[in-house]
């Protein structure tokens, strides 16, 4: 368990710059998880960390001290790669203990600790398997394995259920997060998938072209994005924009922004018989009715039905339904939103408070 | 598909192979063939007589010290040449593995002598063999060292056409290796580098593992081709001198064109022919084993 900060670290492929000036600090005992689109820089900053890739500037230190100049061995840091990287001529034993071995611990230590990790990670009776003896789920659980036994300071993740199904990826990701619950150990995880980000992480870190958009805990996120990015990368289904125009009072100008608003607190209201008038909305002042919109999909989910409507041309939102008809694509009808949790976003897709 | 058609597809299938089947039964298979029954016979060319003979050639074979020296003078000239060509193969491929620069280029330089008929080759180090006035020694004689006579010299002559082929088949190899190399995926130098192995350790606990499939295959067709070798010898030393380089397919050469002794050669043809079968089965098998353990 330690704790490791990244200071102005930047990292420059010839004359692609990946990463600019990042400042980033991971506590002791965090699960700290790094997401955004791909090529963001995300693996990138692992592999630094790890001491794959040297940084071009910066700093990175381990507990206060400087590890930028150390070789990956040096750091205590262990990895579990992506596609797994198990030695295919080792048996599970073998990939497990194969860092110990290099290591020189005595040979009783690194069978205990081999049968620690087995018995942790429920894959004891595969040790004297060969790699492609096993499933992805169990290849997923022999490289934390090899991770674990180290002992390092700190975990690093790249990706590390992007291979799985989708049943296994939600197992493993329960079984992750108890496992940090458990080891209490400091890990970078990185993904691009929003929903693994939000189920384990202590704090988030959202990437964009080499920069931090935010960091906040998954809830803070979801609730105050910070901009744009954000507020459209985390959630599913997506956050909704509508562009607006802003008539600040006293100035006689108007300025374009964009407001934002999450499906859950929009809901669609079909258009009543022949009526093209919006139905009265009682005694909820917080909310606005929004003009017609015409059925475009529809996606019964059980729980709640999510409606796609087109507001015009080329402007698209997916709003909640509640009632008990459901509706059917060209079906009309209108959008009452939550105002007060309306977010508004200017020209640079910044946050304005109001 | 309707049996009839199947019929129909295997029949043109065999109309298609048949100039290849024709001219492989004229060129290969009849030979071989022929040599088989040959190795029955006593033939002499000219009177075009066939004596059969039985076995006696073979058993002459097997009782006669120079077919022995022969093949001692084979497995010394392969014990130098595959472990040569192997490893100088296997430290070239790696280290135009981790060159980011002109490896295709290197990579053709290396090829050039695999595409070169193995009497130009030879003729080439016989000049550059030549004591007097040949480049090796000229190199030697640099640092004060005075070469030997190295094709006529008994102790040298196996150690200089070894070099040869050495030389001529280092590239063939190295084409395997490389492409073997190319393949080993880099998460797991990675992974073995994060697990604390330096770079030795990473080639012999992955890259080496990773690539033996090569380098047994490598190993087996050197072994085939040094069983084989013949052209470069013929140049060089003409199986001297005092026999030293005396190889299987040399003895074969002189019985049938120098003794006129076809039915002894043939019958030296179908021993030569067991040999290399062997060495490909255990190859077949292997390779099959490994392959059973996918990667």
């Amino acid at each position: 368990m330690a704790q490791l900060e990244l200071i102005q670290v930047s990292k420059d492929f010839g004359k692609n710059s990946i990463i600019h000036g990042l400042d980033l600090t991971v506590e002791a005992g965090e699960f700290l998880v790094v997401v955004g689109p791909s090529g963001c820089g995300k693996s990138t900053l692992l592999r630094i960390v790890a001491g794959l890739e040297p940084v071009s500037k910066g700093d990175v230190r381990i507990d206060g001290r400087s590890v930028t100049k150390l070789s990956p061995k040096a750091r205590g840091i262990a990895m579990v790669f992506q596609n797994y990287a198990l030695y295919p001529h080792m048996s599970v034993r073998e990939n497990i203990s194969f860092g110990l071995k290099l290591a020189k611990i005595p040979d009783d230590e690194v069978s205990r600790r081999v049968t620690d990790a087995a018995k942790l990670l429920h894959i004891g009776a595969l040790l004297d398997r060969k790699p492609y003896q096993l499933s992805g789920g169990q290849k997923q659980r022999v490289a934390m394995g090899r991770a674990m036994v180290r002992q390092p300071a700190i975990f690093l993740f790249d990706e590390p259920l992007s291979n799985l199904d989708a049943q296994l990826r939600v197992q493993m990701r329960a079984e992750i997060a108890s496992l940090h619950r458990r080891l209490r150990s400091t890990i970078v995880y990185v993904t691009h998938d929003q929903t693994e980000a939000m189920t384990l992480a202590d704090r988030i870190v959202v990437m964009r072209a080499g920069k931090v958009e935010q960091i906040a805990a998954p809830m803070e996120l979801y609730r105050n994005p910070a901009t744009k990015f954000v507020a459209s990368f985390i959630g599913s289904p997506a956050m909704n924009f509508l562009p607006v125009s802003v008539f600040p009072a006293g100035t006689g100008m108007h300025r374009t922004e964009t407001i934002g608003f999450r499906p859950e607190h929009s809901e669609f209201i079909p258009a009543s018989g022949s009526s093209r008038l919006p139905p009265v909305v009682s005694g909820e002042d917080d909310a606005i009715i929004v003009g017609t919109g015409a059925v475009k999909l529809v996606e019964p989910l059980g729980s709640v039905t999510l409606v796609h409507c087109e507001l015009a041309p080329t402007l698209n939102v997916i709003c909640e339904y509640h009632g008990p008809n459901i509706p059917v694509p060209g079906d009309e009808g209108f959008l009452k939103i939550d105002i007060s949790q309306l977010l508004f976003f200017d020209g640079e897709g910044l946050r304005v408070r109001k | 598909m309707s049996e009839n058609s199947a019929d129909s597809a295997t029949r043109s299938a065999w109309l298609f192979l048949a100039p290849a089947l024709f001219l492989m039964f004229i060129f290969t298979v009849a030979p071989a063939l022929f040599s088989l029954i040959l190795s029955f016979h006593d033939f002499k060319p000219f009177s075009f007589a066939m004596v059969p003979v039985g076995l006696d050639q073979y058993m002459e074979l097997a009782a006669s010290e120079d077919y022995r020296a022969s093949l001692m003078a084979t497995l010394q000239f392969a014990a130098l040449v595959v472990p040569g060509s192997v490893i100088g193969s296997l430290a070239v491929a790696v280290l135009l593995d981790q060159t980011p620069f002109f490896r295709s280029i290197f990579r053709t330089i290396f090829l050039i002598p695999v595409g070169i008929s193995p009497a130009m080759a030879a003729m080439l180090w016989v000049f550059l063999f030549n004591p007097t006035s040949g480049f090796l020694n000229y190199l030697l004689s640099m640092v004060g060292i005075v070469g030997p006579a190295w094709l006529s010299d008994p102790d040298w002559a196996p150690l200089a056409v070894s070099l040869t082929t050495v030389w001529k088949e280092v590239g063939f190899n190295i084409i395997f290796l490389m492409a073997a190399l190319a393949q080993v995926p880099v998460e797991l130098q990675e992974a073995a580098w994060m697990d604390g192995a330096n770079a030795l350790r990473r080639f012999w606990h992955i890259t080496l593992p990773s690539i033996s499939p090569a380098m047994f295959f490598v190993t087996v067709v050197s072994v085939i081709h040094a069983f084989e070798s013949f052209g470069q010898i013929h140049i060089l030393t003409r199986g001297g001198p005092a026999g030293s380089t005396g190889v299987l397919v040399y003895q074969l050469f002189r019985d049938g064109f120098e003794n006129s002794r076809l039915g002894m050669a043939a019958a030296e043809a179908v021993i030569l022919f067991i040999i290399i079968g062997a060495v490909t089965l255990v190859q077949f098998f292997v390779a099959r084993y490994l392959k059973g353990a996918p990667q």
